[in-house]
């Protein structure tokens, strides 16, 4: 029960790093991207009516005939029920709130559309190739890509495209006007309603794309950190796994060509009668408690503990002399050796006493012949399997493609 | 040349920041060269030339050479640093560069107008690929230096400094088709670039997650699924069980004398042993069957929509298969037999007992100590009335 507990609580841990930050907008279900796409866009609308009513009431007076006063109140209304349509199908998304998975895909796509359509209608006033444009024919297909994935962006963008193409001949060819809440005659740059018409539509579209993109983009990153790191630690005692000690150990031997490379392989002795006589449960408490003491004695930080598998420990020492080596092996081996696994089984406390046999292999050796990984690893374990043959609980080192036991005097305990 | 090779035949996502600012470099240049020809080849054309104002428009494709062949160089100048994450020179060239994209962006506002599309492309388009690709520090940077530089150029033309858009004899005017043409052909080039290194960096991110998401799940030795994800499947199954009322199962396996195999022939042997049994085990149950390496030599196989039948069928198809088929090494046939521990569950004994994932697996670790304890070699079915709670 204990390791379980202990085990699941790292998961929600580490779970729970990742939704620390602001909103998780990583985690969401499409659904709830898609309301997100749908919320942005209907505030922008309302908003973007709020402003021509505001440039309306402020710019109108002063240039008079500058505007066109009809098209001008349809966009407010237009942009009006652009809002507030949007609005209501960001509301609609709660009703697959029960069935996430099972969210529509026509749902999950016409939220980029809606998107994308709110654009063309602004570049319909304010000019074919306005800032909108850009917005709507880079931007938004961006936020589409991070969000969902590159085909979700396909159906706005064709249609996005399409639709600016069939307005842009409409108002060249003189069916519509080009900006069709200018006047006619006027200037456009010169004129200060469609100045800031642009402006204030524009830039929080603008800032809420980047906005989104910004947390998403973080997010992400924080998650590829947290999965690569959970990829290369063993799930129950929270050290490196056989996984990343391999990859790591390759990366050692290409790189320190000229620094000694130390291998410990440690296995703990008799531990399959712990598991026999009371239950894995124990074993595992056992392995955690056993871990926990590696990782107390083992203080430098380039050292790189892992549990290789079973009751199989590794330690990669590098720029560590062969002494060195063997100083620490037997400092593992007393710390376990004098550590009392305490449990409670079936209600009674069982003391367990452990002993750890410790083989070692180093590299460049005496001869030149350990040139592999896989030669480094099967000396270290020749070297163990002697420890375990000649009694137990000691250590061994491999030299000269032999194993010779005890090369070194044992240090007074 | 190797190394040249090696830094740019991978996605650009992948690159290093120096690749990739001299990806920006190269990038504006391509584009602003477009652009300047595409200007050139129109003061020639008579249908485009009354629109334009020839001697600012020489004068601007002067300053866009300028700006092509300091683009250039420093492009050429990335070849000469040293390709480091964290060097000086790496961060002060790809801030530079950086800017010169932007600046490059600045440059076209000002020649066909600052309030058009290529101020959208450029303030939206271009900072999301740069968040993708760069990280948000430098793309606050790009944005931070646009800002400046369009506040400066639209003040410049707001006080009479320079025409609004430069290139243009008649300021912007409706039905204007050389405006229109340059328009189109310098954003369309823009965007698909954008577009296209978006879809491609997000992709590959998707698939580098996907992959790390599956070593996660994995137990790098035999690779089938490993503790951390059984117990998350285990809670996952007797959820969905509750609700649609199926039985689970699991079964325990443990290889009978394993540190006898493991002393007697070493650490490899065992290893293969390890490797070979999952693989016997992998191909001896269902396709929806969850088998994971739980422990040393046991592995855990989860079973949804599992009655007790079947699981003594599997568990006993197993068996045997590992009974009669010894593991063949280089010199010698090594004998291997395999304990079971099996049991069952229903949704209402997971109601009634409150049963967690950890316990259907410890009752089954109780069945297969049972099998071991009777003689190895065979399959118990536990039956859960008949055990004590844990």
């Amino acid at each position: 029960m204990q390791t379980s507990h202990n085990n699941q609580t790292a998961i929600k841990a580490s779970k729970r790093t990742l939704q620390r930050s602001t909103f998780d907008l990583i985690n969401w279900p499409d659904y709830k991207k898609s309301q997100l796409v749908y919320t942005v866009s209907g505030v922008l609308g309302i908003y973007a009516s709020f402003m021509l009513i505001f440039a309306w009431l402020f710019f109108e007076t002063r240039i008079g005939n500058n505007l066109n006063v009809n098209m001008w109140l349809r966009a407010i209304f237009l942009s009006m029920v652009y809002g507030l349509s949007s609005l209501w199908m960001s509301a609609y998304g709660k009703r697959f709130y029960n069935h996430e998975y099972a969210a529509p895909k026509w749902y999950i796509g016409s939220s980029l559309l809606m998107f994308t359509l709110g654009n063309i209608l602004a570049l319909t006033f304010l000019g074919t190739f306005a800032v909108v444009a850009g917005v709507a024919l880079s931007g938004a297909p961006m936020i589409g890509m991070l969000l969902f994935d590159k085909r979700a962006v396909i159906p706005p963008l064709v249609i996005g495209m399409a639709l600016s193409m069939l307005w842009f001949f409409a108002t060249y060819f003189g069916v519509a006007e080009y900006a069709l809440i200018l006047d006619n005659s006027s200037i456009r740059h010169e004129n200060t309603a469609w100045l800031f018409l642009n402006l204030s539509i524009t830039i929080p579209q603008m800032v809420s794309i980047f906005y989104i993109a910004w947390v998403y983009v973080d997010l992400w990153k924080l998650r590829e950190q947290e999965t690569m790191r959970l990829s290369q630690t063993d799930p129950l005692t929270q050290m490196a796994n056989r996984r990343f000690f391999m990859s790591e150990l390759d990366e050692q031997f290409r790189n320190t060509r000229n620094h000694p490379i130390c291998l410990l392989m440690m296995d703990l002795d008799h531990f399959k009668a712990i598991n026999d006589t009371y239950t894995h449960q124990v074993g595992d408490f056992v392995l955690q408690e056993a871990a926990q003491v590696f990782k107390n004695h083992v203080l430098h930080e380039t050292h790189l503990l892992s549990r290789h598998g079973g009751e199989e420990f590794c330690l990669l020492m590098t720029q560590t002399s062969l002494e060195d080596a063997y100083r620490q092996a037997n400092k593992l081996r007393l710390a376990i050796k004098n550590h009392t696994f305490e449990y409670i089984y079936k209600g009674e406390n069982v003391t367990v006493d452990m002993g750890v046999s410790i083989g070692i292999h180093t590299w460049p050796a005496a001869t030149e012949e350990t040139s592999t990984t896989a030669s480094l690893l099967s000396g270290a374990d020749s070297a163990l399997y002697q420890a375990k043959r000649t009694g137990r609980n000691k250590v061994c080192c491999a030299t000269r493609g032999d194993v010779t036991q005890n090369t070194l005097d044992e240090p007074t305990q | 040349m190797n190394t040249l090779r090696e830094r740019y035949n991978r996605k650009i996502f992948e690159w290093s920041t120096l690749g990739k600012s001299q990806f920006l470099l190269f990038l504006s240049l391509g584009l602003m060269s477009f652009n300047l020809s595409a200007l050139q080849i129109m003061c020639h054309i008579d249908l485009f030339n009354k629109e334009l104002n020839i001697t600012q428009t020489q004068h601007a494709v002067m300053v866009g050479v300028i700006y092509c062949l300091s683009c250039l160089l420093l492009g050429i100048l990335g070849w000469g640093l040293p390709n480091k994450k964290r060097s000086m020179a790496v961060y002060l060239y790809s801030h530079v560069s950086l800017a010169v994209y932007n600046f490059g962006n600045v440059l076209l506002m000002l020649m066909y107008g600052l309030l058009t599309m290529l101020m959208g492309v450029s303030f939206s388009g271009g900072l999301i690929l740069g968040l993708i690709l760069l990280g948000h520090k430098k793309t606050v940077f790009s944005l931070c230096f646009l800002i400046v530089s369009t506040a400066a150029s639209f003040y410049a033309y707001q006080f009479g400094h320079i025409q609004y858009a430069y290139v243009m004899a008649e300021a912007e005017t409706n039905n204007n088709l050389t405006w229109t043409v340059l328009i189109i052909l310098n954003t369309m080039p823009h965007i698909v670039c954008l577009l296209y290194f978006a879809a491609q960096s997000t992709d590959a991110w998707r698939e580098r997650e996907r992959n790390i998401v599956n070593l996660s799940m994995l137990d790098p030795m035999t690779h089938c699924y490993n503790r951390r994800y059984l117990m998350e499947q285990a809670e996952e199954q007797i959820a969905h069980c509750l609700s649609s009322g199926e039985s689970i199962s699991v079964i325990m396996t443990d290889i009978d004398y394993f540190k006898k195999v493991n002393d007697s022939f070493g650490h490899e042997v065992g290893d293969q042993v390890i490797q070979y049994i999952a693989r016997v085990l992998k191909n001896n149950i269902r396709r929806v069957d969850i088998l994971s390496r739980y422990g040393g030599e046991e592995f855990c196989i989860l079973m949804r929509n599992c009655n007790q039948d079947t699981a003594k069928l599997i568990s006993e198809r197993c068996r045997i298969q590992v009974q009669y088929t010894p593991l063949e090494t280089d010199d010698q046939s090594i004998p291997l037999t395999a304990s079971f521990g099996v049991i069952t569950v229903t949704d209402e004994e997971i109601k009634k007992h409150q049963l967690s994932g950890y316990d259907l697996i410890s009752y089954a670790d109780r069945a297969l100590y049972q099998a071991k304890k009777s003689g190895r070699n065979k399959c118990i079915n536990a039956i859960l009335s008949d055990m004590q709670p844990i």
